[in-house]
């Protein structure tokens, strides 16, 4: 029988869905690995003897050699997905991308508007023109993948139409922003694929992004993400495809995080350790890392709120970062019943324990 | 809207209570301490702002008032709710035109300003009046780009206010920007849908301006404060004409309004021996 596996952050993004991924990857090697929200914003880095790589546009089973997936409900920008297969070609990586053909495309004047328009930044954003990319997807000026293989010149029709919506007059400036996009486009060898093509697979892996409490339907306005981070795509996904085997993996690290602005409990510097192989530091358009002490009825909130989009065959948590500092996890303080609880004890999935 | 009467005795009564000549602009202008827009200004979803003839005001004459609440030029406001909107509204109404309706804009920097559009309604009474102006936000963005959102006003002029003056008698109204930068060059598609709501189209401010000259005498106060301001000037020199009127004082900006608009009244509507006699009533 088909199995999926779901992985969910449970916090606002950061809590180690990267690291669980590659975790599942591991156990089975012949899966796929599928994202299902988001898109190049995300950073899920995974760890791997002498390798790092932190996955952005291809899913965290790339290093380990697993398939990418992403769905309808993605972005992907050219330019970042071609250097990210490069990278990922020197490290050995699986490079195979498959894409649903109405994956959302940034392009070069979505990024340019996400890194100028202040009222973005203080959402949070982090200047990788998604925000800016599901707008524009609401007003006539769509591009989807499948423009990306279509005729070359529809495409420049499209991009013009793009720098029109966004007001760019000056040919020069719109040329000189659209030639590193095109060469990406020419870089790559495209495969567009609908659903039908994850048929093929009995072990799907399901990565999701940010996390639930940055949901645009569940996070607190205006610093909220433009994707549904619950399961709710990811059960569609599931229910179109008729698996019915259905794991669910809630990630949390054992204190909270959040990048970038807005609402969150808790807030406090943590004393922590081992980190040193963090990839949230510092950046321009966020700032800071934010820490805080875990808040458990935050995470209760955010795992009933996920039992309303998915009916799972089993439920498994994940805490991460648990060797960074001294303080227990307190199981008992949640009140759903797990099948199995997992704590990662350093940057690498090989040392997960199951401790339930 | 528009139904009732610019009282200059009641206006000055009700300043007096509200301490309008010794708050600070932060006490009157309420909405600063909220840092947001007043609900009731925020022009997303606006499809009409009207200005109507009424009993009181048969011959409403539009005026749109398009402020810049960017950082140099906040304090235009302030002093408008103190002494220059009696000023301005006591000076049309003497000046012979009994019907002004005056709408008020905040005029913002839409590539950097959380509101760069804050619109009042039109109204003839000095209740109503202050209370739109006070409701403003003064922002004080702006930001380093080259120029303000002027051209915002013209796009809310042209395409979300209805008149009687227009559709009734064929009467432009009034459209006054005060600032003291250029006015920035587009107005993006994607722009007019996140402050408007809807919209696919991108204009330049030359289209924009003869959208707005369709119903409008379009014109631009500058205040020469600044070097800075002075090389704005020759901007909207070229761009308007002898409709950019440039003073160094903005203390004269409520003389100037009203001095265009009664001189227009009577060179356009009513003719000289129709003043006269208006004069007399």
């Amino acid at each position: 029988m088909k199995k999926a596996q779901i992985v969910i952050g449970l916090g606002f993004g950061d809590e180690g869905k990267g690291i669980t991924t590659d975790f599942l990857a591991s156990q089975n090697p012949a899966a796929v690995v599928i994202r299902f929200s988001g898109g190049q914003q995300a950073a899920h880095t995974v760890m791997m003897d002498e390798r790092k790589h932190v996955h952005s546009s291809f899913a965290s089973g790339a290093l380990r050699g697993l398939p990418s997936y992403f769905t309808e409900h993605c972005t992907i920008h050219p330019v970042f997905l071609f250097n990210e297969k490069e990278e990922l070609k020197a490290k050995n990586g699986n490079i195979e991308l498959h894409i649903h053909p109405l994956v959302k495309v940034t392009t070069p004047f979505d990024v340019w508007q996400n890194r100028t328009n202040t009222r973005n930044l203080e959402h949070g954003t982090c200047g990788k023109g998604i925000g800016a990319t599901m707008k524009r997807h609401e007003s006539p000026y769509k591009l989807f993948a499948i423009d990306l293989i279509g005729p070359r010149e529809m495409l420049m029709e499209k991009l013009k139409g793009i720098a029109y919506y966004y007001g760019f007059v000056e040919e020069n400036e719109i040329r000189e922003l659209l030639n590193p996009f095109l060469e990406a486009i020419d870089g790559m060898d495209w495969k567009i694929n609908d659903y039908t093509w994850l048929s093929s697979f009995d072990h799907l892996i399901f990565e999701g992004s940010q996390g639930i409490l940055l949901d645009m339907d569940h996070g607190v306005f205006p610093n909220v993400t433009y994707a549904h981070t619950t399961s709710k795509n990811a059960y569609e996904i599931c229910r179109l495809l008729k698996i019915e085997d259905i794991e669910m993996y809630y990630v949390t690290r054992s204190y909270a995080t959040r990048h970038g602005n807005g609402w969150m409990s808790n807030e406090k510097q943590m004393n922590l350790k081992n980190n040193e192989e963090e990839t949230c530091t510092f950046n321009e358009y966020q700032k800071e890392l934010r820490t805080g002490e875990i808040d458990y009825s935050l995470l209760n909130y955010a795992l009933k709120l996920d039992g309303a989009y998915v009916f799972p065959t089993k439920k498994n948590l994940v805490i991460t970062c648990l060797d960074q500092m001294d303080e227990q996890f307190k199981q008992e303080n949640l009140d759903i019943e797990f099948d199995a609880v997992y704590g990662s004890y350093s940057p690498y999935s090989k040392d997960f324990k199951q401790i339930f | 809207m528009g139904s009732t009467r610019y009282d200059l005795d009641a206006r000055y009564d009700r300043a007096s209570k509200a301490g309008y000549g010794t708050k600070s602009a932060g006490e009157i202008f309420t909405q600063n301490a909220k840092r947001m827009a007043h609900e009731s200004m925020n022009p997303h979803g606006i499809s009409f702002r009207e200005s109507r003839d009424s009993e009181v005001h048969p011959h409403s004459v539009p005026i749109i008032l398009g402020l810049d609440v960017t950082g140099s030029m906040g304090h235009i406001p302030h002093e408008l709710i103190r002494e220059g909107l009696p000023k301005l509204m006591g000076g049309i109404i003497q000046g012979g035109v009994p019907d002004p309706a005056l709408l008020f804009l905040g005029i913002g920097d839409h590539e950097c300003d959380g509101y760069p559009l804050q619109a009042g309604q039109f109204e003839s009474g000095d209740e109503e009046l202050d209370m739109w102006l006070t409701r403003t936000y003064i922002e004080s963005g702006g930001g380093g780009n080259a120029g303000e959102s002027y051209l915002l006003a013209w796009y809310f002029a042209a395409f979300h206010t209805r008149t009687d003056a227009f559709e009734k008698r064929g009467q432009k109204g009034l459209l006054f920007t005060i600032g003291d930068e250029p006015c920035l060059k587009t107005l993006p598609a994607s722009a007019i849908r996140e402050i408007m709501g809807n919209g696919q189209q991108t204009y330049t401010h030359i289209e924009l301006l003869e959208e707005a000259k369709k119903k409008y005498e379009v014109y631009h106060i500058s205040v020469l404060h600044s070097d800075q301001a002075l090389r704005a000037d020759r901007g909207w020199r070229e761009l308007l004409g002898q409709n950019c009127i440039s003073i160094e004082d903005h203390r004269e900006i409520p003389n100037v309004i009203k001095g265009i608009i009664c001189d227009k009244f009577k060179n356009k509507t009513l003719g000289t021996a129709g003043l006269d006699q208006f004069q007399m009533l």
